[in-house]
């Protein structure tokens, strides 16, 4: 069977970035009380899934 | 009706009709998986009304984010790309749902209730499906997305249970995804879902599933204390 051109490679992309999602979340939680955690961990989300939602699958790749 | 089961080297020598069903179903998934953090990201991440829940927030859409990594996996693996799902616009996506925005605590609560529970319903089609590859990856997702329904449930339910203005703002939202979601089961009496179930792909009609979500739904508003919408008004499909 031939693969779609790039499906491992996105694949990769995409667990990358939500394993840094994750990590962001996990470390703060524990940590709600601490402002400076927190606003740091939303503002990580914030970057990592707004590059995820723009899609730009060609730069993702590049 | 098809009973074998099919792993990717077998694909190939499918049908042309299953793989093009197959091909179909693994799109719009991952469309619909893609789609509900397209609604909310942008204004639920930033204003969700406590930094926990901008967290929940981010980690859901995340959930989603790998949910439809893994489903674009198997497209990609037979062939079929469907990384352009993931800069469409809201609407343009395949399932009318997720063609507006989610700019209320509300809406994202109600979205949870009833919008992933159609999706709850949608992954339990795949189980023990013919294709063995879609089989495997449903555990993760449906415990993930249980976890969604049950935070979307818990907190329509708080919405609801504080009364007055809250209760009234929150019934609005279940009035607006109530249809979309009865919606999202497709038509009843169609053709193309015959044909999943004869190749083994799903195991229910439309029909039956959206009785089965129904009957669900409405025990659930009910005993909210909220009030259970008219089924019919507003409806694509019946």
């Amino acid at each position: 069977m031939t693969q779609a051109p790039n499906t491992v490679e996105l694949d990769e992309h995409l667990k990358d970035c939500i394993t840094a999602v994750h990590g962001a979340v996990n470390l703060a939680i524990p940590n709600i009380k601490d402002d400076k955690i927190v606003d740091q961990a939303l503002q990580d989300c914030r970057e990592v899934l707004d590059l995820v939602m723009e899609g730009k699958v060609s730069e993702w790749l590049e | 009706m098809f009973t074998d089961k099919v792993e990717l080297k077998d694909f190939e020598k499918m049908d042309p009709e299953y793989q093009d069903l197959l091909k179909r179903v693994l799109a719009i998934q991952c469309d619909c998986e893609i789609g509900g953090p397209h609604l909310y990201i942008e204004d639920m991440l930033p204003n969700a009304p406590t930094k926990l829940y901008q967290l929940v927030v981010a980690r859901t859409a995340a959930e989603e984010v790998d949910h439809y990594r893994k489903m674009a996996r198997l497209a990609g693996d037979i062939g079929e790309d469907v990384s352009y799902v993931l800069n469409w616009p809201n609407q343009k996506r395949y399932v009318e749902a997720f063609r507006g925005k989610i700019t209320t605590w509300e809406d994202f609560a109600v979205f949870g209730f009833l919008i992933d529970r159609v999706g709850r319903f949608q992954l339990e089609e795949f189980e023990d499906c013919s294709y063995t590859p879609l089989a495997e990856i449903l555990p993760t997702m449906e415990l993930e997305e249980s976890a969604h329904i049950a935070f979307g449930t818990n907190l329509t339910r708080e919405m609801a249970e504080k009364g007055d203005e809250s209760k009234e703002r929150v019934q609005k939202s279940v009035n607006y995804w109530y249809v979309k979601g009865l919606d999202m089961f497709g038509k009843s009496d169609s053709k193309r879902s015959e044909r999943y179930r004869y190749w083994g792909l799903k195991r229910r009609t439309n029909r039956q599933q959206r009785e089965e979500y129904t009957a669900e739904i409405n025990a659930l508003i009910t005993d909210m204390g909220l009030e259970i919408p008219d089924p019919n008004e507003g409806r694509l499909y019946t």
